[in-house]
């Protein structure tokens, strides 16, 4: 006798992955935020990255319980958009230091200084001569 | 026990954020502040956001003309978090004097006047960096 297994949709639970929602969703906004803050900006990666992944489980879990996803979308589009901004941020930083490094062995770097050290030295070294 | 909505759980969390930062601004007064800023560590120049930390230190004790001399802009964005601070209270207020349900225009407009009210406050910053 053939025995047919009979699958049952899941039962929709409307509060599925709300809670984790709502913390992807802060920190989401908590990254975006973050962000414009120049002196802090880089920083917004990490409550942007933790925020993403949250919001990401979140969104599953609703997925797959058949409830609403918005607070997962709102969180993953701000912990995303934390996320871009921080990390322009970064680049910023990091390519406005290099040209400053750059621009300062161009000019000589610690040669002046090495040659007034010299010169210290030898001043030094000529008067305990003496 | 039933569960609170999210928008007074959200208002909530960012009461209590939006507050430890009044409260930092409060504690490491006038310039002891132990966060440094990240551009300035790197490249060795003031980005616009510098003078923020000493500002609203002195905004949190209502030295209002001291603080605008570390940094113009902090003005406008203090009153952003300062808006916010009230605006978060007044919903907590509003929930727990009774009104268990808000209605989609409400959460709505706090969302535009706080995405409009953020941009006007960081408006001067983005464009300055």
């Amino acid at each position: 006798m053939d025995q047919t297994t009979q699958t049952t949709p899941p039962a929709s639970t409307p509060n599925a992955g709300k809670g984790l929602g709502i913390a992807g969703l802060v920190l989401g906004i908590l990254a975006a935020i973050i962000s414009f803050i120049p002196c802090l900006g880089t920083f917004a990666l990490i409550p942007g990255i933790i925020g993403i992944i949250l919001s990401a489980i979140s969104m599953v879990q609703a997925n797959k319980a058949a409830a609403s996803k918005g607070i997962a979308i709102a969180g993953l589009i701000c912990s995303i958009v934390g996320c871009c901004l921080a990390g322009y941020q970064m680049y910023v930083i990091k390519t406005m230091s290099t040209k400053g490094m750059e621009e300062f062995n161009k000019m000589g770097g610690m040669d002046s200084l090495n040659k007034a050290l010299e010169e210290l030295r030898d001043l030094t070294d000529s008067t305990q001569n003496h | 026990m039933k569960r609170a909505p999210a928008y007074v759980i959200i208002s909530l969390v960012f009461l209590i954020i939006i507050g430890v930062g009044f409260a930092y601004s409060c504690f490491f007064y006038p310039n002891a502040h132990p966060l440094d800023c990240m551009v300035r560590a790197y490249t060795g120049k003031d980005c616009p956001t510098c003078g923020f930390s000493r500002s609203f230190s002195y905004y949190s004790h209502l030295e209002f003309d001291l603080g605008r001399n570390f940094n113009k802009l902090s003005w406008p964005v203090f009153l952003f978090f300062a808006g916010q601070f009230f605006l978060r209270l007044s919903v907590l207020t509003y929930y727990f004097s009774g009104v268990k349900k808000f209605n989609n225009t409400f959460v709505v407009g706090d969302i535009i006047i706080s995405i409009s009210t953020f941009l006007l406050a960081f408006l001067p910053i983005i464009l300055k960096f």
